[in-house]
């Protein structure tokens, strides 16, 4: 693949709206992104999200994504391909595209083509089953070892609706955590990534990843990199920045196929 | 049928000895091995009939009753009884559980319209035949009107059917090989009765496991027999379909082959492929059914994989994906394929059968896709420009094969047009209305697309699922018809695909290429390229569950439709056939598939005219006396050059309009496009075909002045050397193969057309025979001597 991954294609900027959600961090006001104007600045990130099977990848882009969840997800055949955007403190606007990765042993050989020009990568593991951080590790192992060298890596132990106390006591679930946070969060300390524990179900801590992800990433470096650079060059760059108005608020939709839909 | 049975009942009297319970078996399988003609199994319906025709009269009444009581209920009760039907049987051997429950399956769906008479005859015609006359007898029923002119049709088309073709998996292996059982036709026979009829038949059920188990002692003797006419009925059912395949979407590996039927030599990558294309790219929707093609690479030496056209080496697939709830799988969802692998691009037949043995396969199980290879094994090969009345799983399709590079339209086909019925009546080459129906929104864009097509330009289609994305390829492909498209083109291409790190690259693309993308990923890996059509609405996913509105389409390509091309357009558009699009699109009138029709004729008329200059040079290269003495060797064509053609395209002008605001130079701009077109490769294709088109023609007329001439005549004042001249010409000709009239059907059409013209048939021979000895009476008497002995 040789170009960039995140490029510009105007067509591929497809927003969605969600409401607000109620994490601190601010999703998506979206942005009409073909009238450029002054003021913010918008960068687009690409990311991707690698796990084992069934640990929640899926269910956890759509609660950022949509801020929806379905308790029955049908297993993702391929990948999907969605945007969001984010705002954050600074007022920077920042568009996530978002690989969604099937999990099956299958899809791991072409994973590299949804990773390779990412800045960020979300690696999952289940924290109800300890084999999936031994598979999560694997894929960190990976990344670090092929993907783009500044590429940033948020672990994320999903699912921890299942094994927090259970208000109603009658229903006892035997579900019980496998992986402690305190493990996890020192073997990302080790490897340098960022952590993060979350429930797409109930959507705990899923905007956050998405947010601190954008924090970490070094924008002012690829945008001081993408000026110098000659248009086309930025084309082929990793990363696009369009600036925005400023006191952009409220859902300002821009969908180009139509389908308006207000969640 | 009772007049026939008396009939036949005098010539079958000798059969008559043998045992009751083997005759159908003997009748019906021995006759291919031993070569006694078709006809044979005719006397075993008598046969049947005669030797049981009260009781089978009766249980047939009472096994009509019983199915009628069936059909009358609504279709779930009918599915639970069968299945019910089918556990039952499962404690028989392997092979009779195959035969029955495919007899069982062939009334699926219910045929409501039987009138019981005919059923009765039809019933026991089909009791006493083989299997696969009776899957193929009552779905020949759906349809038939109860006149005696049918009934004689039903008694044609059994005595055809001279072989059983039986597929079963072996119980007793797990792996992955099928075996095509022994399965015959007489527990069928015995064990039939019982299931249709239920509870009817008590008292006869001992009697009836017997009979299974003694012909399961006597199956293992024949053996060997039986293998052969299962190769048989594989051969012709190859002559149609490579295989049948199952992909499931395995939760811990992904897509992997659950199942190949009958079992085939798809190497490892190729099933990889196949896996691949099998699914989405993406999840499309929720819940729900899709049909889509594909067109894979394959071993070019597998003979199965020999299409007619100029495709060696490919394979076509036709899927159905379905995707459900279930909440008995593990994470309640039911994500799976039915693939059919042919050699044929017939997309418009295939993705109907696939439509039709899809559903089934996937509620009713394994019985049916034996039901459907039964169905498939019994048809004639498919010969181009023949149209075929294919049973299949109740139904009855028509068909017209297409002819190689004549586009197959309505007005052409054989179809009564006053009652044209689009699910049964197809052109066997595209779908009914797809070119319409996808590109409705851009039917301007389509003389670009025309234009680059005509050219053979690298084009990168881009759509929302991958029925939109095959369907519009195998459009565009044909858009250009009667030009034999010169290069590769994937109807669906994924990233999976061996040839991924190919054609995708950063360099320029390769020419001569479409491939069909659905995945996202392809926006930027495929922007560098000079052509890309973007084709279709993304669909909203199914609201089945509030939270899945879907604004965030995962699986859509996020664009605009139309054309991205570094191609400047020359050709003029149409206004009248856009006017009308439009108006059809407005008014939701006339019918899709009519639309549809219209939009192709004129593209086929567009490239029609395009080809009017091309064809009136190359007419000029064709010699055009051809006579016995015309010369030594058969006549040859002149080369094509292109300074001639171009210098006879400005003294005869354009057919086709180019756009008028260009008028000025109007000539140089139609012999600019005419030049591009003598550079690209699809002008080599159809100067090919062209070339052995003449050819084929003038060996035809050669042939014909060599046999039909009077050479009495012309040898009045010849000399002795010409006249030795056309002997040694014609000895030449005679010891060439003859063609092989019977032996051959299947041969003629694997190979098409090529066997045509060039080998003689044996009327021709005797035709040659007369002329040399006329020829060799007329020589002096000492040569004649020494000749006469060669020739006659």
């Amino acid at each position: 693949m040789s170009n960039s991954g995140r490029a510009i294609t105007e067509s591929i900027t497809r927003t969605s709206e969600s409401t607000p959600s109620p994490a601190s961090a601010k999703p998506v006001q979206a942005v009409p992104s073909r009238h450029k104007r002054f003021g913010s600045i918008r960068v687009e990130y690409l990311s991707s999200l690698l796990s084992e099977a069934a640990v929640g990848k899926s269910s956890l882009v759509l609660r950022f994504v949509n801020n929806e969840f379905s308790e029955n997800k049908e297993p993702t055949i391929g990948a999907a391909f969605l945007t969001q955007k984010c705002r954050l403190e600074d007022n920077k606007v920042i568009k996530f595209e978002i690989w969604d990765t099937a999990g099956q042993e299958r899809f791991h050989s072409l994973a590299p083509m949804y990773y390779r020009n990412a800045q960020a990568a979300v690696v999952v593991y289940d924290v109800t089953k300890a084999a999936s951080l031994d598979k999560a590790k694997s894929w960190v192992k990976e990344l670090q070892r092929q993907a783009n060298p500044n590429i940033v890596i948020a672990l994320a132990g999903n699912k921890i609706d299942l094994v927090e106390p259970q208000e109603d006591s009658e229903v006892l679930s035997n579900i019980f955590r496998e992986v402690p946070t305190e493990e996890a969060k020192a073997y990302a300390l080790e490897a340098g990534l960022l952590f993060f524990e979350t429930s797409a179900k109930k959507g705990e801590g899923v905007v956050n990843v998405f947010t601190e992800i954008a924090k970490k990433i070094p924008v002012e470096h690829i945008m001081s990199a993408n000026r110098s650079g000659s248009r086309n060059i930025l084309n082929q760059s990793s990363s696009r920045i369009d600036f925005q108005p400023d006191g952009l608020n409220g859902p300002i939709g821009r969908r180009t196929d139509g389908s308006a839909c207000n969640c | 049928m009772s007049q026939s049975i008396s009939a036949n009942k005098a010539q079958t009297s000798s059969i008559a000895q043998k045992s009751p319970v083997e005759e159908p078996s003997l009748s019906s399988t021995t006759s291919p091995i031993t070569g006694n003609p078709i006809p044979n199994s005719k006397p075993s319906v008598g046969l049947q009939g005669g030797a049981e025709s009260l009781s089978w009269s009766r249980s047939a009444k009472v096994h009509v009753l019983s199915r009628q009581a069936s059909f009358s209920t609504p279709h779930r009760t009918d599915s639970q009884y069968l299945s019910s039907s089918l556990t039952k049987s499962s404690s028989l051997k392997a092979s009779s559980k195959s035969a029955s429950t495919t007899n069982l399956v062939a009334h699926y769906p219910p045929v409501s319209t039987n009138k019981s008479n005919n059923f009765l005859a039809n019933e026991s015609l089909s009791r006493s035949n083989i299997m696969k006359s009776s899957v193929r007898s009552l779905s020949e029923s759906a349809k038939a009107p109860s006149d005696a002119a049918d009934h004689r049709s039903l008694q044609n088309n059994i005595a055809d059917a001279h072989f059983t073709p039986t597929f079963a998996r072996n119980p007793f292996s797990d792996d992955d090989h099928e075996l095509f059982s022994n399965s015959t036709s007489v527990p069928s026979l015995s064990t039939s009765p019982k299931q249709l009829g239920g509870s009817s038949f008590p008292p006869t059920t001992s009697t009836q496991s017997e009979k299974v188990q003694e012909q399961a002692t006597k199956e293992g003797e024949k053996r060997s027999s039986w293998d052969y006419i299962e190769l048989l009925a594989l051969d012709s059912f190859r002559n149609w379909i490579l295989s049948f395949c199952v992909v499931k979407f395995d939760l811990e590996l992904g897509q992997a082959m659950d199942l190949i039927y009958p079992s085939s030599d798809l190497t490892e990558e190729e099933k990889r492929n196949v896996c691949f294309l099998a699914f989405p790219d993406s999840n499309c929707f929720d819940e729900g059914d899709t049909v889509y093609n594909f067109r894979m690479r394959c071993l070019r030496n597998r003979a199965t994989a020999s299409g007619p056209e100029t495709d060696s080496g490919f394979l076509y697939g036709y899927v159905f994906f379905r995707q459900k709830r279930d909440p008995t799988i593990r994470r309640g969802y039911f994500q799976k394929s039915l693939v059919f692998l042919s050699p044929y691009p017939y997309v418009g037949l295939f993705s109907s059968l696939v439509s039709i043995l899809g559903p089934a396969y996937f509620e009713m199980g394994k019985p049916m896709l034996e039901a459907a290879c039964h169905n498939v094994a019994s048809w004639k090969p498919p010969s181009p420009g023949k149209t075929f009345e294919l049973p299949f799983l109740g139904n009855v399709l028509h068909v017209e094969i297409p002819q190689k590079n004549k586009p197959q339209l309505l007005e052409t086909s054989p179809f009564d047009m006053a009652n044209y019925r689009q699910e049964t009546q197809i052109l066997a080459s595209l779908p009914p209305k797809t070119l319409f129906s996808h590109f409705r929104d851009m039917i301007k864009d389509l003389w670009l697309c025309w234009e680059l097509m005509v050219l053979a330009e690298p084009l990168a289609l881009m759509a929302p699922d991958p029925k939109i994305c095959s369907e519009a390829v195998v459009e565009l492909v044909d858009l250009i018809n009667p030009i034999p498209y010169c290069g590769d083109y994937r109807p669906y291409f994924t990233i999976h695909d061996t040839d991924f790190k190919s054609f995708v690259t950063k360099n320029k693309p390769p020419s001569n290429i479409i491939l069909g993308v659905t995945n996202p990923f392809f926006n930027k890996a495929m922007q560098h390229w000079p052509n890309i059509i973007r084709v279709g609405k993304p669909k909203l996913r199914r609201a089945t569950e509030t939270s899945w509105r879907y604004i965030n389409n995962p699986s859509s390509l996020d664009f605009v439709q139309g054309v991205t091309s570094k191609r400047k357009p020359v050709i003029a558009k149409d206004k009248s056939v856009l006017k009308l699009t439009a108006a059809a699109i407005a008014k939701g009138y006339p019918p899709d598939y009519l639309v549809n029709n219209t939009l192709r004729r004129y593209f086929v008329d567009l490239t029609e005219k395009f080809l009017v200059p091309l064809n009136r040079y190359f007419s000029t290269l064709i010699p055009v006396n051809v006579s016995l003495s015309s010369s030594r060797e058969p006549p040859q064509l002149k080369p094509f050059k292109t300074d001639c053609f171009l210098k006879s395209l400005q003294d005869h002008g354009s057919q086709i309009p180019f756009k008028s605001k260009i008028s000025a130079t109007s000539t140089e701009v139609y012999v600019n496009f005419y030049q591009q077109f003598l550079k690209c490769g699809n002008f080599a294709t159809w100067l090919h075909q062209r070339t052995i088109e003449a050819q084929s023609e003038l060996r035809r007329r050669y042939l014909q002045v060599l046999c039909e001439d009077d050479v009495r005549k012309w040898m009045f004042g010849k000399d002795e050397v010409e006249l030795i001249d056309l002997l040694v010409r014609i000895k030449d000709e005679l010891k060439t193969p003859m063609q092989t009239t019977d032996a051959g059907q299947q041969i003629s059409t694997r190979s098409a057309d090529i066997t045509d013209n060039s080998l003689l048939t044996a009327k021709q021979r005797d035709k040659l025979k007369v002329q040399a000895r006329i020829l060799v009476s007329g020589l002096p008497k000492d040569l004649r001597d020494s000749l006469a002995v060669n020739f006659l």
